[in-house]
């Protein structure tokens, strides 16, 4: 009886330990915190705390390409036969990545059978990589049902990329939200500039796609403060290649304006916009080509 | 140590003043029995604190108090969005955006969320958090200049601001807890708070500048 007294007694200790640790610790540190940054040039007084680099979902960046005119051609989507051979975790994480922007690209065209394939892929992906308590066939039900209602598929596989990233993020795994995220965003570009056959100064998809620069530049410093294992530094290699791409691109420079309104809302016109060439762009879809392929080979 | 979400509140301290009331109840009875067993004679062995009913009851409450205090930190309530005073602010005609955050914050804690807004779209942005840690300061900053477009102390510190792109363009987000010192004095130890933001959009203009 003795013993089994010890053990309550230990038992109780152990949870007020539990209960006073809470998960704080564990929270600064899956969130995704830059150093404290204080500009001395006088125009940010305050200092900004921590900053929390966020960046859109692959469904979110295809959705935005999409208002120049995506189409769909299901030749581009890397091949679900190859999942076997992706074993290393690299691989496997990146190409993770790939399938979920694939799984986007079919849903953002109201194609549900093969979005099913996809999510499929993903759970048995997933279930290699630990990540199939969020993968669960209640997705791969609401996909289903969700027949021609594109704008319901494209919440679902937002909110499925979140539910992976905040799972991994709970289990202090950025580092694999990193690495898919890379995976993802470079099949978003790869499959955006195989799209545009023929360069126009003019060409919308083209304009949408120069606009990205400003989703890859937070999912960037997201990696720079994650992504530190040296097995994992192909995917920051890749990430760079793409960002420093971008940083040559020339910018059209234009003073933003605020028009505050009525009901605490204000309007934002003005701002830089990013001008790719046609030499440049041929440059870039070549290389996003080459980079996507060495990834999916 | 980090401190923890409602640590100072419902938790182990109330279980804790449970512990010294039941504490005291299970000596009485204690007592009261080894009395009685003595004064009849019996020679029955002292009854254990641990073994009686009182304790047990304890020891399950105070589990329970353990477990919901663990759980409720901010790594935990990737769904805090969805079911504090951020949920009122939801619109039906506008998507979810990015990915809802939230974030531990105490009285005069400054964090920054930098963020992509889609040009042609437009944004609610809203921030909730337990009342006591109202008002919240809300800042539009540029990134590459940090020239201030917007500071919600102009409305009032609204929690929620509606905002319309023409461009794509990168915004930081400063949001700072601005609780009075009243409030300070109530919050003991300023252990701080979870901070929901959730973003919604609509297309709104047909013409891309």
């Amino acid at each position: 009886m003795k013993k089994i007294n010890y053990f309550f007694a230990g038992f109780l200790f152990l949870l007020l330990l539990s209960a006073c640790k809470g998960g704080g610790t564990n929270n600064r540190q899956t969130a995704d915190i830059s150093d404290k940054t204080v500009s001395d040039s006088g125009n940010i007084k305050k200092a900004l705390g921590y900053v929390y680099y966020l960046f859109p979902s692959p469904a979110e960046v295809l959705t935005a390409i999409n208002e120049g005119g995506l189409v769909y051609e299901p030749q581009l989507l890397n091949s679900i036969e190859k999942r076997e051979k992706y074993v290393k975790p690299n691989d496997q994480y990146l190409n993770l990545g790939v399938y979920v922007a694939d799984l986007s690209y079919c849903a953002l065209f109201g194609r549900n059978n093969d979005a099913v394939i996809y999510l499929e892929t993903i759970k048995r992906m997933s279930d290699e990589v630990n990540l199939s308590a969020e993968i669960n066939n209640e997705f791969i039900d609401k996909v289903k049902n969700k027949e021609n209602n594109i704008d319901s598929l494209e919440v679902i596989t937002s909110e499925f990329f979140f539910k992976i990233v905040n799972d991994l993020e709970a289990n202090n795994r950025q580092n694999d939200v990193a690495v898919i995220s890379t995976g993802a965003y470079i099949e978003c570009l790869y499959l955006s500039v195989n799209i545009v056959k023929k360069y126009s100064k003019d060409n919308l998809i083209i304009r949408k796609i120069a606009e990205q620069k400003h989703a890859f530049n937070n999912l960037y410093q997201y990696c720079k403060k994650h992504i530190s294992i040296e097995d994992m530094s192909n995917s920051f290699s890749y990430l760079k290649q793409i960002y420093d791409t971008y940083g040559q691109f020339s910018e059209q420079k234009e003073k933003v304006k605020v028009k505050e309104e009525q009901n605490y809302h204000l309007t934002i016109s003005g701002g830089n916009t990013t001008v790719i060439t046609e030499a440049e762009f041929k440059l870039f879809k070549e290389n996003i080509t080459k980079i996507r392929n060495s990834i999916t080979k | 140590m980090e401190p923890t979400y409602l640590q100072n509140t419902t938790g182990p301290s109330g279980s804790t003043k449970l512990s010294t009331g039941e504490s005291a109840a299970a000596d009485r009875q204690v007592s009261s029995a080894s009395l009685s067993n003595l004064s009849a004679g019996s020679g029955l062995k002292k009854p254990n604190y641990f073994q009686t009913k009182k304790f047990k009851i304890f020891l399950f409450l105070f589990s329970l108090f353990s477990i919901i205090s663990y759980s409720q930190d901010c790594g935990d309530y990737y769904n805090y969005h969805k079911w504090v005073n951020c949920t009122k602010t939801i619109k039906r005609n506008y998507k979810i955006y990015t990915q809802p955050k939230n974030t531990r914050i105490g009285i005069n804690d400054t964090l920054t969320y930098n963020i992509v807004f889609n040009g042609n779209r437009d944004y609610i942005i809203s921030f909730c958090a337990d009342q006591i840690y109202y008002p919240i300061s809300i800042r539009l900053l540029q990134p590459e200049t940090g020239i201030e477009l917007y500071d919600n102390a102009t409305d009032d510190y609204v929690s929620s601001i509606g905002v319309g792109f023409y461009k794509t363009q990168n915004l930081l987000i400063v949001i700072t807890s601005m609780a009075d010192k009243l409030a300070k004095d109530k919050i003991k130890g300023d252990d701080g708070t979870c901070v929901g933001m959730i973003m919604q959009w609509k297309k709104i203009f047909n013409k891309i500048e």
